[in-house]
């Protein structure tokens, strides 16, 4: 099953993966894409398939069968055009640890034919590592080499970011500096962004959509708005009369399965609807005492899609 | 960006070489090279007192016992297979394999610019090796009477020397390329180093002249004023000729180096 976007133009397709690690099928079918502008979670229990779904995204590792591909180019035919469009940060940051950040980004911006000591100078400036260039990693604090290793991955302006963990290891602070980083990164270059990540919360606070997988299969695409919840919401009503309010909503509105809890009743509702609903009491002589969103958080939504298993599939 | 879709062999081979210039381990070396060769220039002339067992006219008739001297104690070839096994699995110890396996840089052209810039760090290594030891024994037994036949026997040995030190080299980091850590990789090439010197033993009646072995002391023999120890060692290879050796390096290397590379393209990066 192929889960599409929602809005935007598709950069990366994800088409129908496999793979296996001798007998173990670790990913079965996974496909979906990813467009412009967008940020995506990847979400799912360890192992899941979530890091070799990215490792054959980026080209680490072979698929079995399935395609990759960027715009118009594909990893198996045109692997060239496809790289220079990625960017990667995956598992933990990556570095030589005798080498200074400038090393590193000189390095990578000579492998990529794009050495600029101003291109250099401003991506280290893009995450905030302009003062420590000269400094060598192994000095770094596990922050300072998480930035060093989102500055490799966008230094050469790529379409495409994959950042697998890109929080792991960080304190609640460089958190936040990730997570500001990577929302700016996507508005001001357009770029669509994939991160793996078990930080539920992180995923809430900055994705569009959040992608769940379960045992080499993506069982569920669900679109986050800007402000992380879902357009359709989880409403609950404090009437004068319960019942009479159930089957004014079940009746007229359709929603689903409205119940009673705690003398409120609670229902899935379009936004829109909320006000309707209220509406519609009132003509029907129900007091409404309070209407109000019940927010569910991606942390239910994944328990709810995913379970609570912690069996490796 | 750049549509350009030609290759990215020789940017990455600059990017090696300028990355392995900026390792702290490879600089050192280069630096310490002029010193640990004065060092051995003056065991000879200061602790063996070469000049009172020998005629020295020139720079040529101690140059054989300082390189000797310095050959025997490894330091150069243990630098190089170091050398060569670190920077085969330093991408993959710390992570950084992930990383340049997913720039637009093939497999093969991964394989082949390292090895080309490891090779180049080695070609400096032991020009600064074998310049230091002209430089010192110059300098202690001056240039009076240097022939054109010493400076053709002297371009000969380097251009011997040369191609064995490839040869360690390109075997050493092909041997590394199958392993995913640098511990791993110096056990492994090592261990190619070790054989190499076992097998040393063997007679050319016993083993083909086409493998590498055979030459650990060849390039001394066209050293003209060998003393008799060195001439009892070299002349094992007398009836061997450069030629030879370039076979040997290139089919032992070139055999290694088909190894690590069907390995590394084929597999997985799951590290």
């Amino acid at each position: 099953m192929m889960h599409t976007i929602t809005s935007g133009r598709p950069l990366l397709y994800v088409e129908s993966l496999r793979k296996s690690y001798g007998k173990v099928l670790v990913l079965k079918d996974v496909s979906f894409e990813l467009a412009e502008d967008e940020i995506v979670g990847f979400v799912g229990p360890n192992g899941a398939g979530k890091s070799t779904t990215i490792k054959v995204i980026t080209g680490l590792v072979s698929p079995d069968s399935g395609i990759t591909r960027i715009g118009g180019f594909m990893l198996a035919s045109a692997p060239q055009a496809y790289l220079r469009r990625l960017g990667v940060l995956i598992e933990s940051p990556a570095s030589y640890p005798a080498l200074t950040a400038w090393d590193h980004l000189a390095y990578l911006a000579r492998i990529r034919k794009c050495y600029n000591p101003t291109l250099i100078n401003s991506t280290l400036d893009r995450v905030g590592l302009r003062h420590h260039s000269k400094k060598r990693v192994s000095q770094f604090s596990t922050g300072m080499r998480q930035r060093l290793a989102v500055a490799m991955a966008i230094l050469h302006g790529p379409r495409i970011l994959i950042l697998d963990e890109p929080t792991n290891g960080l304190d609640p602070a460089a958190t936040i500096e990730m997570r500001t980083l990577i929302g700016e990164l996507a508005r001001e270059h357009d770029m669509a962004v994939l991160i793996s990540t078990h930080l539920l919360h992180e995923i809430e606070m900055i994705c569009n959509r959040v992608l769940f997988i379960r045992g080499g299969m993506l069982v569920s695409s669900r679109a986050l708005t800007s402000n992380g919840h879902n357009d359709e919401a989880r409403v609950i009503f404090v009437t004068s009369d319960p019942e009479r309010t159930v089957a004014v909503i079940s009746e007229r509105f359709g929603a689903s399965s409205p119940v009673i809890r705690d003398s409120h009743v609670e229902c899935q509702l379009s936004k829109p609807d909320v006000a309707r609903v209220v509406i519609r009491l009132v003509e029907e002589a129900i007091d409404v005492y309070e209407a109000r969103e019940k927010r569910e958080s991606l942390e239910e939504i994944y328990v709810r899609t995913l379970g609570t298993s912690r069996h490796v599939e | 960006m750049s549509n350009n879709n030609s290759s990215y062999l020789l940017p990455f081979v600059r990017a090696e070489v300028m990355k392995l210039w900026a390792l702290p381990i490879v600089r050192i070396a280069m630096a310490a090279s002029p010193v640990a060769m004065y060092l051995f220039v003056a065991e000879v002339y200061h602790i063996d007192k070469l000049p009172l067992h020998a005629p020295v006219r020139n720079l040529f008739d101690a140059l054989p016992w300082v390189l000797f001297d310095a050959w025997k104690t490894l330091f150069l070839q243990m630098f190089i297979v170091s050398l060569a096994a670190y920077a085969a699995s330093v991408e993959s110890q710390y992570g950084m394999i992930r990383l340049l396996c997913a720039q637009p840089l093939s497999r093969t052209e991964y394989v082949l610019g390292k090895g080309v810039a490891i090779s180049i760090h080695v070609t400096a290594l032991t020009l600064v090796f074998l310049g230091s030891a002209v430089a010192w024994t110059a300098l202690y037994s001056g240039v009076q009477g240097v022939s054109w036949a010493d400076l053709s026997h002297l371009a000969i040995y380097t251009l011997a020397l040369l191609i064995l030190v490839q040869a360690l080299g390109w075997t050493a980091y092909s041997l590394g390329l199958l392993r995913r850590t640098i511990g791993g990789s110096l056990i492994t090439a090592f261990g190619f180093f070790i054989l190499l010197t076992f097998a040393a033993a063997f007679s050319s009646d016993r083993m083909r002249p086409y493998f590498l072995v055979r030459y650990i002391f060849f390039p001394w023999k066209y050293f003209p004023r060998l003393s008799s120890e060195l001439r009892s060692i070299v002349s094992l290879y007398t009836s061997l000729t450069l030629l030879n050796l370039l076979l040997a390096a290139l089919m032992s290397s070139g055999l290694a180096l088909a190894i690590g590379y069907v390995s590394f393209v084929n597999r997985d990066i799951t590290e």
